[in-house]
């Protein structure tokens, strides 16, 4: 889980900005700076010096004139973040370029503070539909496929999903416990489109680090699999992979059925949100994320996986890592063919360490699943960690590959 | 003091010559027009008007030579040392490695970025060839000086179940194996050993830190980083144009070193001589051997201690670092004087039992760095000295000193040695060559 995908992320450069969430013609970009809608953003203010823009690339700069640290959204239908600015300091600039295709009313937001809906106004934007055209269209008829994947692993994420809470909600306990390693396969495979949602990936994956300490409502699987995997006394503590005592103290008296019922239901109305939102025909999955994706999902395993803090009460990271790396090969088996024309080294390359990281956590499958992360050794993981890493690297190269014209 | 590096280095660049663009010289062109431009002139211009004009080949430390810079080089301020684990069985991956390796560390010595354009000219879907961070930054006498370990040979002690995975333990040269366990250390393994190391010493600890972490994202896949170690302070002069500096107690440390400038002494007890190996390991002629040893210092406990009982562990004045008994640094020391039937220089200090004229007048060449990481749980400084050394046989130098160091030096009470490492450092480059060429080919 992550809040912010990893595009999104990326985007603060030594406290000043230079986004380009979207800005797959990015070199179109940085020739602009004079056209840029520039935007006013105070404590209580946000002030475009344009409402009414045309569509292709609009280029935001915003001006932080408050006391407080401010962001700028640019919202789509549904209330879709299209592209953000993060963490603009009091007196610092930022810049965001977006693409806008579709004529039509969106929304913008500056959010000084960082919290909460923000200051919002719609702006109008009129022109001829354009072309996104930024990606070859072997990229996006690529993207098309992998969709159809992704709505595939959807269908059968809504299905478990239901089994799942159906078996917690009925008191099935250890069957629910059986089925936690594999309801959460469908979600770690489709990883880069589910985080493109900010406000669901959170409700559905996130972990009690995202609750601030208990302040936030712990929703979602990891509150289940806190229900159902109680946090022994051994396992608390402060290190990598352990339950935080805060995080004990709290399962002890709020994980209770009933609270675990409603968190259960409120779970399948996210899912199903989840994939109403992606089975929309207007769903648009940004090229970037697209061709970045694999990569992504393999630095989910570096980042939050090794280290078992993911299934930190049940140790059933390694279905999550396998999930990984099964969603990440699809995306790339998409694009396979478009790299083999550019850069067939690279293919094989990519093939070779696929394979050495799918041998390595073969070695763990016990029966239907895996061994419970715990009993993997130190030495494993970091043998485990140093093909991960490779593999990241080499996928590092993928969105140079298949963009090149 | 760089005419020190005269003394085994050539002047000729590789086969990369001097064309490379500076790192200045990128900011300068294309760096202020995007990245400036895009971030409204912010930290980033600070950085380029911030630094220097000086050109920066006066920072420069040849790469290539008779013997490997970082050895006799006039020892800088910093040190990131790393450790690598190589995790791949193939040769070719290994070799590729290295040969990349060395064209991207010639290039980093010279103040470059590792490959042209790296850090900002390869277009938005690529990750940048070179991570940026020493961007404006001069060469700052940047040295990389590489290792193999035994491991990388086969079965070593540390690690006995290791294969040949190279087809190259043949050419394991006789004096290249774990150190010995000494009495009263604490080693930790996931902080020791490693097949290859990478000691990259500069005058600024960010264009260090630069070179290792280039080298370590380049390697991924091939070699995994087993531990590293960042330091401070040089704890030893290597030429005589340098003050001695002092170690974490406060004292001058490297008095009695090996310098540059005595060649005959240099050759004599660092540089591994033809007659040293067998034909297969000759490679290693004109080489070198490498010890790394992270000494914890009890810090606290040592403050508490009073000045005699410190000078006495010593064995030298903790102002000017003469001798017990003498009045200047550089005076020799007497171990006969005695002072109501005591040796003036205790029987237990640690320059007496280091100094060459009780170890049969053999020598080491220390060039070790003051360390701290921080403080540990008990809010007790994690400090210390990172000892490394070079000879020509770690096991006829360095081994029998520390035996006798680790059983009878009184400072030993203050120390806690908790990582070891012994690697085979190989001679210089000529041009056109790369790290572990006449290792590797057949």
């Amino acid at each position: 889980m992550a809040k912010l995908s990893p595009v999104l992320r990326n985007v603060v450069v030594l406290g000043v900005v230079a986004a380009t969430p979207l800005a797959l013609a990015a070199c179109t970009e940085k020739s602009a700076g004079d056209g840029a809608i520039t935007v006013n953003s105070t404590d209580d203010a946000c002030e475009l010096s344009s409402t009414d823009l045309q569509t292709g690339q609009v280029n935001f700069e915003i001006t932080n004139a408050g006391d407080k640290v401010t962001e700028f959204y640019v919202y789509g239908k549904n209330n879709r973040v299209l592209a953000e600015v993060e963490n603009i300091g009091p007196g610092l600039k930022g810049k965001l370029g977006v693409e806008i295709t579709e004529p039509g009313t969106y929304t913008v937001a500056c959010k000084p503070g960082m919290v909460g809906q923000g200051i919002r106004q719609e702006i109008k934007v009129t022109g001829e539909t354009k072309a996104k055209s930024q990606a070859p269209a072997d990229v996006e008829a690529a993207k098309v496929r992998y969709l159809d994947y992704v709505r595939g692993q959807l269908n059968g994420f809504l299905a478990q999903t239901e089994t799942f809470t159906g078996d917690v909600k009925s008191g099935n306990l250890d069957k629910a416990r059986s089925e936690f390693g594999l309801v959460r396969t469908f979600y770690e495979r489709i990883e880069p489109v589910a985080e493109s949602f900010p406000e669901l990936d959170p409700k559905i994956d996130m972990r009690w680090d995202d609750t601030e300490d208990g302040k936030q409502p712990f929703t979602g699987f990891h509150r289940i699999e806190r229900f159902l995997f109680p946090p022994q006394a051994s396992q608390v503590g402060e290190g990598e992979g352990q339950v935080a005592p805060s995080d004990a103290k709290d399962a002890k008296t709020a994980d209770t059925k009933a609270n675990i019922d409603k968190v259960a239901d409120q779970l399948v109305t996210d899912v199903k949100a989840l994939k109403a939102e992606i089975d929309a025909k207007d769903f648009q999955f940004e090229t970037q994320m697209f061709v970045r994706g694999a990569q992504a999902l393999i630095d989910e395993i570096a980042k939050t996986k090794v280290g078992g803090e993911e299934d930190r009460y049940s140790h059933t990271d390694l279905w999550d890592i396998a999930a990984n790396i099964e969603g990440s090969q699809a995306l790339i088996s998409q694009l396979e063919t478009i790299i083999t024309k550019r850069d067939p080294n690279l293919v094989e390359k990519i093939n070779t360490q696929f394979a050495a990281v799918s041998k390595d956590i073969e070695q763990f499958r016990q029966g239907d699943g895996y061994v419970s992360y715990d009993k993997v050794t130190p030495e494993q993981r970091k043998a485990l960690s140093d093909k991960v890493d490779a593999l990241s690297a080499t996928l590092s190269m993928v969105p140079g590959a298949v963009m090149a014209k | 003091m760089e005419s020190t590096e005269a003394a085994g280095q050539d002047s000729t660049t590789g086969a990369e010559g001097r064309h490379g663009v500076s790192r200045r010289t990128v900011l300068g062109a294309a760096g202020i027009g995007v990245v400036a431009g895009l971030a409204g002139g912010g930290a980033i211009g600070a950085a380029v008007s911030g630094s220097d004009d000086a050109s920066s080949s006066d920072q420069v430390v040849p790469f290539r030579g008779d013997h490997q810079a970082g050895i006799v080089t006039a020892a800088q301020d910093r040190l990131h040392f790393a450790s690598f684990d190589v995790i791949t069985d193939s040769r070719d991956a290994l070799v590729d490695m290295l040969k990349r390796w060395t064209v991207a560390a010639e290039r980093m010595t010279r103040g470059e970025e590792t490959e042209p354009g790296g850090a900002l000219d390869l277009g938005d879907y690529h990750p940048p060839a070179d991570t940026g961070e020493a961007l404006g930054l001069s060469a700052a006498h940047l040295t990389l000086t590489i290792g193999f370990g035994p491991g990388l040979f086969g079965p070593s002690a540390s690690n006995p179940a290791a294969k040949d995975r190279f087809g190259i333990a043949h050419k394991k040269p006789a004096a290249l194996a774990d150190l010995p366990a000494f009495a009263q250390e604490k080693i930790e393994p996931s902080r020791s050993y490693g097949d290859i190391c990478i000691q990259a010493c500069a005058d600024d600890p960010q264009v260090a830190v630069h070179a290792i972490r280039n080298l370590a994202r380049m390697g991924v896949g091939v070699v995994s980083v087993r531990w590293s170690q960042l330091g401070f302070g040089r704890t030893a002069s290597t030429t005589k144009g340098q003050e001695t500096p002092r170690n974490m107690f406060g004292f001058k440390d490297g008095t009695a070193n090996i310098r540059a400038e005595d060649t005959d002494t240099v050759d004599k007890w660092v540089w591994v001589g033809a007659d040293d190996n067998p034909p297969a390991a000759q490679w290693m002629t004109g080489g070198t051997y490498l010890v790394a040893r992270r000494i914890r210092m009890d810090i606290e406990p040592w403050d508490r201690a009073n000045l005699l009982e410190q000078e006495n562990i010593i064995g030298r004045t903790k102002g000017v670092g003469a001798p017990l008994g003498k009045d200047a640094e550089f005076d020799e020391p007497d171990f006969q004087i005695t002072s109501y039937g005591s040796p003036i220089i205790p029987l237990t200090a640690h320059m007496r039992l280091a100094h060459p004229d009780q170890n049969n007048g053999v020598q080491i060449l220390r060039r070790g760095y003051n360390f701290t990481d921080g403080s540990d749980g008990f809010g007790h400084l994690d400090a210390g000295l990172f000892f490394i050394a070079f000879n020509r046989d770690s096991f006829k130098q360095f081994v029998p000193m520390q035996h006798t160091l680790s059983r009878k030096d009184a400072m030993t009470e203050y120390l806690i040695p908790n990582a070891s490492a012994n690697f085979a450092v190989p001679p210089g480059l000529k041009p056109g060559e790369w790290w572990g060429q006449h290792l590797f080919e057949k």
